[in-house]
């Protein structure tokens, strides 16, 4: 008996160290929070549906369409209008699919996201609090911070529905809500996982999952869309017609 | 300029230029199947004449040979300077009067306007690409 409950105490003690040290594998801030803070590389997602590329890219598979997300995907035809080409602003979830890499700033009180692309910037609150107020709809939504532990959760609505959500052209209607979790799995890994609830163009929630890799040899580079946008003057890119952009708009 | 790119498919196969049809998958600030052909692939010879590097994508410039001896100038794209930078390249990796081979994509316009993924020397050596050292 006593020879179990040496073994006992000896493989609880084992676990709790364990346990300790793959919490204290991550680095944190002197207010205890993960420090995501830093440059990071991430993945090309030019279809958030595909299955994804089975290394640091996964998708659901499936286009869990409602008619009208069917419809307006088969009309979409990028020849007649093109939001990015045109250089407008990429919208929250374009901007997180594009190649070029991100910047995370992080303090107490806000989590900014740096956009190489464009050198775009979104900033968030995270005192939880919903801070739209009377703001109007707009290009990367009004975002809720909250904590689940180590995990940051970043709830974003109020789109202005002008956006796509991929390069492929994957639709979003003003109604879509999105949840990105960020976790650290040590100090140079990254979880990023984005949920997609659009009760509009999707019959159910869908997720997306990557790996993102913090990068300490590069900064960010100035990316000036307009610069030499020569396909927009040029005419060979037109901007979009937001008149017949929603299918749904169509059908009332 | 319509007759110029006809023109110019037409002869590069009849140079034994290689005219495939395929799809060239590249990274692009946006897509790109609404300004050029992705589903036509060919392959254009010809001599730098200007390089604009700037974003959202490069532009070179470059005069290209038919097969009667007329010279027709092609402005063609490829990836952003960011994304060439941490390849390792840089402008001066591609001085005016370099003759560069690369495979392109023709723009829906029908001018003398392509898009492309790499680009070499006329050699093979690799100038600049999109993907990296390849």
């Amino acid at each position: 008996m006593k020879n179990f409950i040496t073994l006992l105490v000896a493989s609880l003690t084992f676990i709790a160290t364990a346990c300790v040290q793959a919490q204290d594998d991550i680095p944190r801030l002197p207010w205890g929070k993960p420090d995501f803070n830093g440059v990071w590389a991430r993945p090309y997602v030019p279809n958030m549906l595909t299955e994804g590329n089975g290394r640091n890219q996964f998708g659901p598979g499936e286009e869990p369409f409602t008619e009208a997300g069917r419809r307006n995907f088969e009309n979409y035809n990028p020849t007649e209008g093109d939001y990015t080409g045109s250089c407008l602003p990429f919208g929250s979830l374009r901007a997180m699919n594009s190649p070029d890499p991100i910047q995370f700033m992080q303090t107490e009180t806000h989590f900014a996201y740096l956009y190489e692309q464009n050198t775009w910037f979104k900033v968030v609150n995270l005192d939880g609090q919903d801070h739209s107020g009377r703001l109007p709809d707009s290009w990367y939504g009004h975002s809720i911070a909250t904590w689940e532990g180590d995990t940051l959760v970043i709830n974003t609505s109020k789109f202005n529905g002008k956006t796509r959500l991929d390069t492929i052209g994957h639709p979003h209607s003003h109604e879509m809500k999105i949840t990105e979790r960020f976790s650290l799995r040590d100090e140079n890994t990254m979880d990023y996982e984005v949920i997609v609830d659009d009760p509009i163009y999707y019959t159910k929630p869908w997720n997306n999952r990557r790996i993102f890799t913090r990068q300490t040899d590069f900064d960010l580079i100035e990316y000036s869309c307009m610069e030499n946008n020569k396909s927009l003057w040029e005419g060979r890119v037109v901007p979009p017609d937001y008149d017949n952009w929603h299918t749904y708009d169509l059908e009332d | 300029m319509k007759s110029n790119v006809l023109k110019y498919l037409v002869q590069c196969t009849l140079l034994s230029f290689v005219c495939l049809t395929g799809t060239l998958s590249v990274q692009a600030h946006h897509s790109i199947v609404g300004e050029f052909d992705t589903s036509v692939v060919f392959e254009i010879r010809g001599t730098i004449t200007e390089l604009e590097w700037f974003n959202p994508h490069i532009w070179f410039y470059m005069d290209v040979e038919s097969e009667d001896g007329s010279i027709a100038n092609w402005q063609c794209e490829m990836g952003s300077p960011n994304q060439l930078i941490r390849f390792g390249w840089a402008k001066e990796d591609l001085p005016i009067g370099t003759v560069i081979k690369a495979r392109a994509n023709p723009a829906r316009d029908g001018t003398n306007t392509c898009s492309t993924r790499a680009i070499t020397l006329d050699d093979g050596t690799p100038v600049f690409s999109r993907t990296g050292n390849q």
